[in-house]
């Protein structure tokens, strides 16, 4: 009893030193106010845009010529959407392909990436210096447009193949030094030496010890390879030809450029530039392919996020 | 020590190896099939193998042979195209043994892909260059195509007689050609364009309407009874009535310059810029023009009674469909033929092609055969249109002209989604059918237009800006500057005038002059 009563008594001192602690700690509340309005103030501005953009996708055309965009449109309309769906200029394939490309390029971006830059973080590599300053090299210098297209296109062959919008990119030296220095920091070298005194081949390290050891920085990469694989459309406007294997961002791209082609151009192509600019996708379909473009990355996001904040401190401290 | 630069030099001698036999692997395959088969060649390359000996086996035989020519057009990648090919590749295989691919590179990024494709000295055939993309000047000057005079004569007869001379004359780039012109309309008419609706209700004369002094009286009658009505609608694009030809923005020659003693002049320090800058500003402080003129694009809903449109016959059927009403058009000065509006559709044939001969038998054909010009203008009969017969009314009262057809064509709206190519890419207008709702003479109409436009005195001079390319090089910055609130009479330019020949003469706008004047001496001396 007497016992109880002075645990009580003792974690009550302790309760008091806490609540003191975290009062110390807390925000004054009129700052945190503050704070969580600019806070939501920011939010907002990321967030209405998007809003505003999927409104437009369902409002009619005729009422979007009529009165313009609204947040509240006058007519509802599917229009823009039945467009994308049937249409001939073949989005659901881009679709496709830019899913393909994204998936696909990941996962060899990921392979590649991390097999170098984790041979790189090991003290133990002879070629280090070597293989550190080849990949230095391209971050400071390159070939340019012109030598790039050459070598793409009549040395590699890669020419209106999907790999050509898989394998200039999966590679980047700024992702394989950041990871570089995740698996320079996280991983202990006695870890590695311990599973190599257990008898692990190399390949048997690399994937049963390191990467699980290695998620977050991984996880951040990948996240970065993602979100470049889903945005790109140079590659594809330089390199395809084929409309069968174009990537919806270029798709988009390519709505863009052309109306904006027709309007510098407007003098010089008269009357038919009017006549082509007919043919072009209306305001509200434009809207819906973004829509349909934004959504699965979304959705990646919070996929990603949980490794995220840890992910940020990577190549913070550089050794 | 020793031992580990040895093993450096050795990695390295390795991964060298590496990549050049990665390289060799790439190149290996066209090999092989050029080789004798060996013993260890798979079935597959066996098949190849046959076909190349029979190919070649043609090739002995005569001029049998079918080679594919690459060909890159401007426009929208349409999705029917490789089933319209394949109908295309039937009749020309036959027919002058040639299979085409046609690659469509979108508007907006046609002239970035050719220039790449140029430079890079990638192998294709045929492609579209005109003065509004893909520059044809430049190009040619560059070294992109090949001269086709020579090959003109002996693949190109038919149409070389066909087209109208003074498109021939416009493709001459220092007396040879290097591209074959799509005939269409020649000149550029500038037009204006007004609403029919307040036209037939005020009873506008709009047809005796010409310069922009003469539309003062009916903008005025807009601006007292249509509220709702924009009198006059100008947007940022919008360039005043221009009197010159502006060779290279804003220095040109002027139109009724005296054709045996060209002077070369600053659009801004005309007469006629002038006075027409000084009676759009009055319009704009009268009311009479939209006051967002400066920074509005075309924005359709907004009313208007008259706005400026760069048309050719007929172009009244297609602003008509692109507002939503009718509308009626005049002319606001005699149509003209520049360099730049002549040469506003073209073919060249790239250096780099194997087969240039084909490549002009090929154009040949299209621009004169009336099944293969249809089939790529239209695509596919019952399937992306069908033909209607004309009346016989109409027939008979067209007799007689030329380019006439007897039938018309109708589209199918359901397919035109997945076959719409800009028609003037690919050859001469002038053998397609007409569609539906366009009069069965069309073509002769513009046959007439393109006879009754006038060449202007500067019409097959090309200016080389090789030597004062770093002064033109500021001009685009200024004229952006000063341009759209200069045309829409936003400012006033007897204050904004000066100002932009200023900022234009720090930049060296009179070397360009000089240099333009000395060009133009030494041209006409020439000619």
């Amino acid at each position: 009893m007497l016992l109880g009563f002075k645990r009580t008594k003792q974690e009550k001192q302790i309760e008091k030193i806490e609540e003191a602690q975290c009062k110390y700690n807390q925000i004054k509340p009129a700052t945190n106010t503050i704070f969580n309005i600019i806070l939501a103030f920011l939010a907002l501005t990321c967030i209405i845009p998007y809003l505003f953009v999927i409104i437009i996708s369902f409002t009619d055309e005729k009422a979007l010529t009529l009165y313009g965009y609204q947040f509240i449109p006058k007519k509802l309309s599917l229009e823009a959407y039945r467009y994308v769906f049937d249409s001939g200029t073949n989005i659901l394939k881009s679709y496709g392909s830019t899913i393909t490309i994204t998936v696909l390029g990941t996962i060899i971006g990921l392979l590649l990436t991390g097999t170098y830059a984790y041979a790189l973080s090991r003290k133990t590599f002879a070629y280090r210096k070597f293989f550190t300053k080849l990949i230095a090299i391209p971050m400071l210098f390159n070939g340019g447009m012109v030598a790039n297209y050459f070598v793409i296109s009549q040395v590699l062959m890669l020419k209106n193949t999907i790999w050509v919008l898989i394998l200039p990119l999966a590679l980047n030296s700024f992702n394989i030094i950041v990871l570089r220095t995740f698996f320079n920091t996280s991983i202990p070298e006695s870890v590695v030496e311990s599973a190599k005194i257990d008898g692990a081949s190399d390949l048997r390290l690399f994937f049963q010890i390191v990467i699980p050891m290695a998620l977050p920085g991984l996880a951040t990469i990948g996240l970065f390879l993602t979100l470049a694989y889903w945005n790109d459309w140079f590659n594809a406007m330089m390199y395809i030809d084929d409309n069968s294997i174009i990537p919806l961002q270029y798709l988009l791209i390519k709505i863009e450029s052309n109306m904006e082609f027709f309007i510098n151009n407007a003098t010089v192509m008269g009357i038919d530039g009017v006549e082509m600019a007919l043919n072009l996708p209306k305001e509200s379909t434009k809207m819906a392919i973004v829509v349909i473009a934004t959504l699965p990355i979304i959705f990646a996001y919070p996929f990603f996020q949980r490794y995220f904040v840890k992910g940020l401190t990577i190549g913070a401290v550089k050794e | 020590m020793k031992v580990r630069r040895s093993k450096q030099v050795f990695a390295l001698i390795l991964s060298f190896v590496l990549v050049l036999s990665l390289m060799a692997g790439c190149q290996k395959s066209p090999k092989v099939n050029e080789k004798d088969t060996t013993e260890a060649t798979k079935q597959t390359d066996m098949n190849k193998e046959n076909d190349k000996k029979d190919d070649s086996a043609k090739k002995d035989s005569g001029k049998d042979e079918v080679v594919e020519l690459i060909w890159y057009q401007i426009g929208d990648p349409q999705k029917d195209m490789d089933t319209v090919l394949e109908k295309v590749n039937e009749y020309t295989k036959e027919k002058i043994g040639v299979t085409l691919k046609i690659n469509q590179i979108s508007w907006g990024d046609y002239n970035k892909k050719m220039q790449v494709l140029i430079n890079t000295g990638d192998e294709f055939d045929l492609m579209f260059t005109c003065s509004w993309a893909n520059d044809y000047v430049q190009n040619a000057q560059k070294g992109a195509f090949l001269a086709l005079d020579d090959l003109l004569k002996e693949y190109g007869k038919e149409m070389y007689d066909n087209i109208d001379p003074k498109f021939w004359e416009a493709a001459k780039i220092g007396g040879i050609t290097y591209a074959v012109p799509n005939e269409k309309e020649i000149g550029s008419m500038p037009m204006w364009v007004f609403t029919k609706e307040y036209v037939d209700k005020y009873d506008i004369p709009y047809q005796e309407i010409k310069t922009v002094e003469d539309l003062e009286p009916w903008l005025k009658v807009i601006k007292e009874n249509e509220p709702e009505v924009v009198p006059m609608y100008l947007t940022r694009d919008f360039t005043a009535p221009t009197y010159m030809d502006k060779i290279q923005d804003p220095i040109g020659i002027e139109y009724d310059c005296d054709p045996n003693h060209l002077v070369v002049k600053n659009v801004f320090e005309t007469e006629k810029m002038q006075s027409t800058l000084r009676t759009i500003r009055e319009y704009f402080l009268a009311g009479y023009i939209n006051k967002d003129a400066a920074t509005a694009s075309d924005d359709k809903s907004v009313k208007r009674f008259v706005t400026k449109g760069d048309g050719q016959p007929y172009a009244e059927l297609i602003w008509g469909k692109d507002l939503g009403y009718e509308v009626v058009a005049t002319p606001i000065m005699d149509t003209v033929v520049t360099n730049a509006s002549a040469r506003g559709a073209m073919t060249g044939v790239s250096r780099t092609s194997k087969h240039p001969e084909k490549a002009v038998e090929l154009l040949n054909l299209i621009n004169t055969d009336e099944y293969l010009r249809n089939l790529l203008n239209y695509g596919i009969e019952g399937v992306h249109y069908d033909k209607v017969d004309a009346t016989q009314e109409e027939i008979e009262q067209t007799e007689g002209r030329p380019f006439v057809y007897n039938c018309k064509i109708q589209i199918n709206e359901e397919n035109r989604k997945n076959y719409s190519v800009p028609y003037w890419v690919q050859g001469g207008l002038f053998n397609t059918y007409v569609q539906e709702k366009e009069p069965l003479d069309k073509w002769a109409e513009f046959r007439d237009f393109n006879n009754n436009s006038i060449a202007t005195p500067s019409f097959g001079f090309d200016f080389d800006t090789d030597p004062v390319s770093t002064q033109i090089a500021g001009f685009r910055g200024i004229l952006d500057e000063f341009g759209a609130a200069l045309y829409t009479g936003s400012v006033d330019p007897d204050e904004v005038i000066p100002k932009l020949i200023k900022k234009l003469e720090a930049t060296g706008v009179q070397d360009v002059i000089d240099e333009m004047q000395r060009q133009i001496d030494e041209w006409q001396a020439s000619k």
